[in-house]
């Protein structure tokens, strides 16, 4: 666990931190706005944590919400495990319940980024009150993308011996989340230092690894079944839906992941999707106005 | 009972996913792997974990940087991907870290 942020950072991320134990790790989470059971529920991906969600956090605690936004193990302020096996999806599932239940929380709108969205739709599969509303950014549900079977650039980089050599032993991986950033925060010291932060303290980051292997490629891979009930799940979830997605993302394309998702939530039709064309795979830096409202939206609609 | 080494191997880098796929390529290199520096490695293959050591037989060897170990293993991941054939084969590990870098970001789409 981290527990001083540098200055910088700190000015950047004011956030009161907040810590359970979960598993035996002690997980960190943001806790802002009202004392309430229900919650806006903003979930990170692969390499960020929290930080991530920094200017979206005071507006919509400011709307009057409470916002709970945690790092997930091996991610911002949180453990580091030192096992691949302990970072197994369904894993990071269980550890996020124990958060949402150690802070007294029934009703969820949440926001799903990359690995956010397994997470945060695990977490509403196994306690089948909890999802209010689901907004939803350049995210999946376990099933790799067209870009995740291509070996070249994405299979090849976390490859036998090269994987452990770019994501825990050179932070090839951590650096390179430059490029789904606009070019301001790219190149913002204060920013790239709270991104580089769990990587510089512990010396590596093995669960930045464990989250590339974790995307299925096809039947037979250990994330399937979670893919598969995922996406059998996302049919009959009869919530609000709000979108905000980067166009210019080659990961996550709206076209494949986005217009599927779409399609396949009961009121994913319900509303325009906010498709921003310059807006690349951390769309939250791109987008905090339209995500912070879109989540107030859904708090209005879903909690009514 | 065997008695332990007096000098034990230095584990240099574990890899506890390594799939199915490669696992022949990882036999075709064998048991002990010489890099271009001319620096031996130890392979050895359980399951999908891969723990690559220095051997006990280097240990009085003159100790090498933290970055030229990472070129070597870099050289062994080139030679692993090599070994895979296919796809693989064709990947340069020095262009995917420039590209990830965010020297050539074009490459990414």
């Amino acid at each position: 666990m981290i527990d001083a942020l540098p200055a910088a950072v700190e000015a950047a991320f004011p956030f009161e931190p907040h810590w359970v134990n979960a598993g035996g790790f002690n997980l960190h989470y943001v806790d802002e706005g009202p004392r309430s059971p229900d919650v806006v529920l903003l979930l990170h991906g692969n390499p960020t944590w929290s930080f991530l969600y920094r200017k979206i956090i005071p507006k919509v605690a400011a709307a009057g919400h409470r916002v709970i936004a945690p790092d997930f193990l091996g991610s911002g302020r949180s453990d580091h495990g030192d096992a691949e096996g302990q970072y197994q999806i369904t894993h990071h599932v269980r550890r996020t319940l124990t958060v949402l239940e150690s802070a007294g929380v029934e009703r969820a709108v949440m926001f799903c980024q990359d690995w956010g969205g397994p997470i945060g739709m695990g977490c509403a599969l196994a306690r089948p009150n909890l999802l209010s509303g689901l907004g939803l950014g350049n995210t999946f549900w376990g099933e790799g993308s067209e870009f995740h079977h291509r070996v070249f650039p994405w299979r090849a980089l976390h490859g036998p011996v090269v994987g452990p050599l770019f994501f825990n032993r050179r932070p090839v991986f951590v650096d390179g989340a430059r490029l789904g950033m606009p070019s301001e925060v790219a190149t913002d010291p204060v920013a790239q230092l709270a991104y580089r932060l769990p990587w510089q303290v512990h010396g590596s980051q093995l669960g930045t690894l464990a989250w590339p292997r974790a995307i299925s490629l096809g039947p037979g891979h250990p994330t399937q079944p979670l893919a598969d009930a995922l996406w059998e799940a996302l049919g009959s979830w009869d919530v609000p839906v709000r979108f905000v997605w980067g166009a210019a993302d080659p990961v996550f394309p709206w076209h494949e992941q986005g217009e599927r998702l779409r399609d396949r939530l009961p009121r994913g039709h319900g509303y325009d999707p906010v498709v921003l064309p310059e807006g690349r795979h951390f769309i939250q830096e791109f987008a905090p106005d339209q995500i912070a409202q879109a989540m107030i939206d859904l708090a209005r609609e879903g909690f009514a | 009972m065997n008695d332990p080494p007096l000098i034990p191997e230095e584990t240099v880098l574990v890899d506890e996913g390594v799939p199915d796929e490669f696992h022949d390529a990882v036999r075709a290199l064998g048991s002990e792997w010489t890099a271009p520096s001319g620096r031996r490695y130890g392979l050895v293959l359980a399951g999908r974990r891969l723990v690559v050591t220095r051997p006990a037989s280097q240990a009085f060897a003159p100790a090498e940087s933290g970055e030229e170990v990472d070129q070597d293993l870099l050289a062994l991941g080139q030679a692993l991907y090599e070994a895979r054939g296919g796809d693989w084969a064709a990947v340069r590990l020095e262009q995917l870290a420039l590209v990830w870098s965010g020297a050539n970001r074009r490459d990414l789409a």
